[in-house]
């Protein structure tokens, strides 16, 4: 059994850095954007990832990143002015209107263009959504924040005979994608077909455009997203170097240590000994929380001086069991026939007592990597830890702050929490194994 | 005479609660120390060097946080001299009329007499006697926070927290320790069986979850989801007047945090204990007593359970400071209005006089945690009860 769960924890740890070295090749950079909450304007707000649509009765549409399928470009008025003519074109299959339509313009000119966007529908249909100066225009449109959208779209619904009641009672996003009858632009039967958005730019003399349409679906990723929009599987697969890195640090330092303080304290014995152990006891009877909450609070520390911080809180557990070991090995004959053969305490402990002692080290740092992580992770999620770096306490705290569970985020909590119970069960598992291997009195008969 | 000498002591411990009970208190426990090491000598000696641990503890703690806030509290301390000199002269018409508009440099220049006289103006290190008795005593203002009754004193802030959280983490450690050992005895009993195993994976795995973690999904799925239990708090808003509905309400409250306790710590203890069990299991007096042909309940309750209870009180102090963090933490997950809750309030709002008196009463509380256990552990242990 033991044998079996030391290989599930290595197959495990295998996995998971290997993970952590793809994780940072392949979305390096967006460490930067981390708390860059304007970069992720583009994505939905807090939606569950793209497959709970197989568990649903319905087809949610997911968020979907449009690029022009046709650009054609026009000369006016002699070579005066030029018009060019963007198309994007989607097949919506889906049973839900998507959240938010969302054009980015990037113009640059000398003289503003004029522009103009409009949808055509599956059904013929073309509607004008927003019609304006460059210069008069945001160069992000979200269509549902966007007044004279639903000015425009309220006069299409009236022209179509349809019995609406205000502007503002129409979201923009429904009326577009739903099967015109009374009510249909706030409470839609989605129009299934293909859509073709269209923006069209008339203008004087240069200008240049690159623009996007981004239909920011009731899905997203693997993951979902926050209420900022961030991708929360980059985020927890960002945040495993990080994991893995203080957890298996502050445990090795805290052995290293601790080894030192058990062998000095069980190879010389006596007074110094005791003196050593009460020492350890006292250490142990120090709550760890409050203090590293203190200290996070006035040093503002790195991610790296909180391990070392952990790792100050977590060296008894080793001390001990070396301690405990070394009593015994300073008895053995090999240790009496080096001392009597002139040999100095230093070669002693580090030739003949440590290389006995390292297996059982090697079995307390594993076992130490659950507590590590657990404490980082928690300073994290209480808002201490160290705020430019991507950690799953951070992702936890964020969630907690913005009421993730009162609102139902399951995919923004449960997948940095079980990241880190993933990778505390590695070592636990290797840590339990190696435990069993030393200790005989574990063993099962 | 031993018994009746440990319920005298027992007794004693109101006294200081007492109107100027200190004054009878100290006496007593003097006279209670020497009548005990008369009566057992190994026993006092045991628990005087505990308690002077304990003391070393509360002492290295205090001193490292005054050495690290040391600033912090003199500015601190300086605000409550201006406000009172302030104070003083709000009350006192007559004064400020006579000052008329020098009151400013005259509440300035008031001020900063005391603070001379009080000598804030040194390095922390001279000042430290003050600041630490201004911690040890809670007699802080606090910066932001009030009590419920509305009160800035870090003393009555704390203090009205402090039985809320002695109240959900004891509830929850007893639970966790019946059913911790419980378990324990069972898997110890059928080793290398399927629930053995079982209890060895569940608490492999349950020691890796971040306790709190686990409280977010069962008020996700409990409170949220299945509308069982309440999202949070300690009562119903507003709370019951009646005592038994008011208890009812509480316990419903109480269910969802105690439960996540309880579920991520039982595996752990379930383990530990089996362990120390299986350790005794192949002693030689255990198949000596099979030898006799004792009964596998009798073996297993007075041959193998008593010698391990030692062991597993230590065990007990071990595990229980690793659940306080996370009890903590929990709390705030769980909005239950306690220290670890309070904890969460003083850092969103960087009251630092809260959080240094947080801090000395939870290394207080876990201090006297610690030796309760160490005076039951040598009341199981007969090699120093008997000395």
């Amino acid at each position: 059994m033991s044998q079996k769960a030391g290989a599930l924890g290595v197959i495990i740890l295998a996995v998971l850095i290997a993970l952590a070295i793809w994780a940072p090749i392949q979305y390096g950079k967006y460490y930067a954007y981390w708390r860059n909450t304007s970069y992720w304007s583009l994505y939905p707000k807090a939606v569950p990832p793209d497959w709970v649509s197989l568990f649903s009765s319905k087809k949610l549409p997911p968020t979907i990143f449009l690029k022009p399928s046709n650009v054609t470009q026009k000369s006016l008025y002699h070579g005066l002015a030029k018009e060019i003519t963007y198309k994007f074109e989607v097949n919506f299959n889906y049973d839900e209107p998507p959240n938010d339509v969302i054009f980015v313009l990037n113009v640059k000119y000398q003289k503003p263009p004029a522009i103009m966007i409009y949808v055509t529908r599956p059904d013929g249909e073309t509607v004008k959504i927003l019609q304006g100066s460059a210069s008069s225009l945001n160069n992000v449109i979200q269509i549902n924040n966007d007044q004279s959208v639903k000015d425009n779209i309220y006069s299409w619904l009236l022209s179509k005979g349809l019995n609406v009641s205000s502007p503002s009672a129409i979201v923009p996003t429904d009326a577009i994608f739903c099967k015109l009858s009374n009510g249909c632009w706030n409470n839609p039967q989605v129009l299934k077909g293909k859509y073709v958005f269209t923006i069209k730019m008339i203008g004087l003399g240069n200008f240049t455009a690159k623009p996007l349409v981004d239909l920011t679906g009731k899905t997203y990723g693997l993951m979902g997203t926050d209420v900022f929009g961030r991708d929360i599987f980059i985020y927890v697969m960002l945040g495993l170097p990080y994991g893995l890195a203080v957890g298996i640090l502050a445990s090795v330092i805290a052995a290293f240590f601790g080894t030192i303080y058990g062998l000095v304290s069980g190879y010389f014995g006596g007074i110094v000994d005791k003196i050593m152990q009460r020492i350890l006891e006292i250490w142990y009877s120090i709550p760890a929380l409050p203090l590293l909450i203190l200290a996070a609070i006035v040093f503002r520390p790195s991610i790296w001086l909180i391990t070392v911080f952990i790792a100050i809180f977590a060296w008894m557990g080793v001390g001990k069991v070396v301690r405990s070991m070394a009593l015994q090995l300073r008895n053995e004959g090999y240790v009496v026939a080096a001392k009597a053969a002139g040999a100095s305490d230093r070669w002693i402990m580090l030739k003949h007592v440590l290389p006995q002692l390292l297996p059982y080290t090697m079995a307390q740092v594993a076992l130490g990597v659950p507590g590590a992580i657990l404490t980082e992770v928690g300073l994290d999620f209480l808002g201490l830890g160290d705020p430019n770096v991507p950690t799953w306490g951070w992702l936890l705290h964020d969630a907690n702050v913005y009421g993730a569970t009162v609102n139902g985020y399951w995919w923004w909590v449960i997948p940095p929490g079980l990241m880190a119970a993933l990778v505390g069960l590695a070592f636990a598992l290797i840590g339990y194994a190696m435990d069993v291997i030393l200790n005989p009195r574990l063993r099962e008969r | 005479m031993k018994k009746l000498l440990a319920l005298v002591a027992i007794a004693s411990l109101v006294l200081p609660f007492l109107p100027n009970g200190i004054y009878v208190a100290v006496p007593v426990w003097i006279a209670l120390l020497a009548i005990g090491y008369k009566v057992n000598k190994a026993f006092t000696l045991h628990f005087l060097s505990r308690l002077l641990d304990a003391f070393i503890v509360l002492f290295v703690v205090l001193i490292i946080t005054v050495a690290m806030f040391g600033g912090t509290i003199a500015q601190i301390k300086k605000q409550m001299i201006i406000d009172m000199v302030k104070r003083q002269v709000a009350s006192n018409p007559q004064l400020a009329q006579q000052l008329g508009p020098k009151i400013k440099e005259y509440i300035q220049q008031t001020a900063e007499k005391l603070i001379k006289a009080e000598g804030l103006d040194k390095p922390w290190y001279m000042n430290l006697p003050m600041y630490l008795s201004s911690v040890i005593t809670l007699d802080l203002k606090s910066q932001v926070l009030t009590s419920n009754s509305g009160s800035r004193l870090v003393r009555d802030i704390v203090m009205e927290r402090l039985p809320r959280t002695v109240l959900l983490f004891t509830t929850a450690t007893i639970i966790t320790i019946i059913i911790g050992v419980l378990l324990g005895l069972l898997a110890a009993k059928k080793r290398g069986s399927i629930f053995d195993k079982i209890v060895t994976v569940f608490a492999l795995v349950t020691a890796s979850f971040p306790m709190w973690w686990v409280g977010m999904l069962m008020l996700e799925l409990f409170s949220y989801e299945l509308n069982l239990f309440p999202s949070g708090g300690m009562t119903s808003v507003p709370p019951p007047k009646q005592p038994l509905a008011y208890l009812a309400d509480l316990l419903w409250h109480m269910a969802l945090p105690v439960m996540t306790i309880v579920l991520v710590s039982f595996g752990g203890w379930a383990y530990v204990t089996r362990n120390i069990l299986l350790g005794v299991l192949k002693e030689d007096f255990v198949l000596a007593a099979r030898a006799r042909g004792l009964l596998e309940k009798t073996v297993l309750f007075k041959h193998v359970l008593r010698p391990s209870l030692p062991p597993i009180v230590t065990m007990m102090a071990l595990s229980i400071v690793a659940s306080l963090s996370g009890a903590i933490i929990t709390e705030i997950v769980f909005n239950w209005p306690g220290m670890g809750m309070l904890f969460w309030e003083a850092i969103e709002t960087l009251d630092v006089p809260v959080i240094l008196g947080l801090t000395y009463i939870f290394t207080l509380v876990f201090v006297i945690a610690m030796l309760i256990l160490d005076i039951v552990y040598a009341i199981l242990d007969p090699r120093v009860r008997k000395g």
